[in-house]
């Protein structure tokens, strides 16, 4: 992905991660935390958060074109990158308490749910507009 | 240059005439251009090579070299890539990303290549990826 590319990527991709934090934070807070409450400095952290694990898309930088497999690969290291990122700005700033095993599955799990959710509604339309170009690429040099 | 265009009367043979004091070397192009009947003109090495756009499968910059890849052979333009783009404008060939020019009429099928970009694969099981920021040309030309 050229710079160019990769900027897009990561302005599109800031406000995909702060709906997806916002949306796993109260989802969290709901199952282990219903009497929690929000400070101004909490929305600031969020989108702090959310800047810092978009910078984890400097994986994906490449002057070259990549191909499909050198994707995959780097998407391989981008996760654990962002898992490390998010667990230790949640520990941090006391978002979960990293001694207690199920707030750190809890809040694991949400966080692969959406990111799960966001590559699965990205494959499906990518694979719904590559079967469309298939037809119009078929029917245009059919003869 | 002035460029004249008269009509024919009935019967008479389409021409092209050329009035000049000297051939210059702007003539020479454009001669070379009307001779080749828009074939491109390639290297292999010493040879040269005239060379049908319909033979070509892609077009790629590599190390700011222009290669043409055809189904058995790779040939070097002396051209750049924005040339030929102008060149190959209104054919079948399409700027897939900032380095290649892909023939469409030798894709075989595509498909998706993570963060919306497509890999096409072609007749000569070559694969070219289709970057991002060219997905929107390839739609309008395919009319989706």
């Amino acid at each position: 992905m050229n710079a160019e590319e990769l900027l897009k990527t990561m302005f599109r991709s800031f406000f995909v991660i702060t709906t997806g934090a916002l949306t796993s934070m109260f989802v969290f807070c709901l199952i282990l935390y219903p009497e929690a409450r929000f400070t101004l400095h909490d929305i600031g952290r969020i989108l702090l958060m959310a800047a810092f694990t978009d910078l984890a898309f400097l994986i994906f930088y490449s002057g070259k074109e990549l191909g499909k497999k050198q994707m995959y690969l780097r998407q391989a290291v981008h996760l654990p990158v962002l898992l490390a990122i998010v667990l230790y700005l949640a520990g941090r700033w006391d978002w979960v308490n990293l001694n207690r095993v199920n707030e750190v599955f809890v809040f694991l799990s949400l966080f692969l749910v959406v990111y799960a959710v966001v590559c699965a509604i990205t494959a499906y339309q990518d694979k719904k507009l590559a079967d469309r170009l298939n037809r119009s690429l078929r029917e245009r040099y059919r003869s | 240059m002035k460029i004249v265009i008269e009509e024919l009367q009935d019967g008479e043979e389409e021409r092209i005439i050329i009035k000049c004091r000297e051939m210059s070397d702007e003539l020479l192009r454009v001669l070379a251009l009307l001779k080749s009947q828009g074939a491109l003109i390639a290297y292999d090495g010493n040879e040269i090579h005239r060379i049908q756009p319909k033979e070509i499968y892609y077009i790629e910059v590599v190390d700011n070299r222009t290669f043409l890849y055809c189904a058995d052979k790779v040939l070097e333009s002396k051209q750049k890539l924005y040339e030929l783009e102008s060149c190959l404008f209104n054919s079948d060939f399409l700027r897939v990303s900032k380095s290649v020019l892909l023939n469409l009429s030798k894709i075989k099928s595509m498909s998706p290549a993570l963060n919306g970009r497509f890999e096409a694969t072609l007749g000569n099981h070559e694969k070219v990826i289709i970057s991002r920021q060219y997905v929107r040309d390839l739609k309008k030309i395919l009319g989706i």
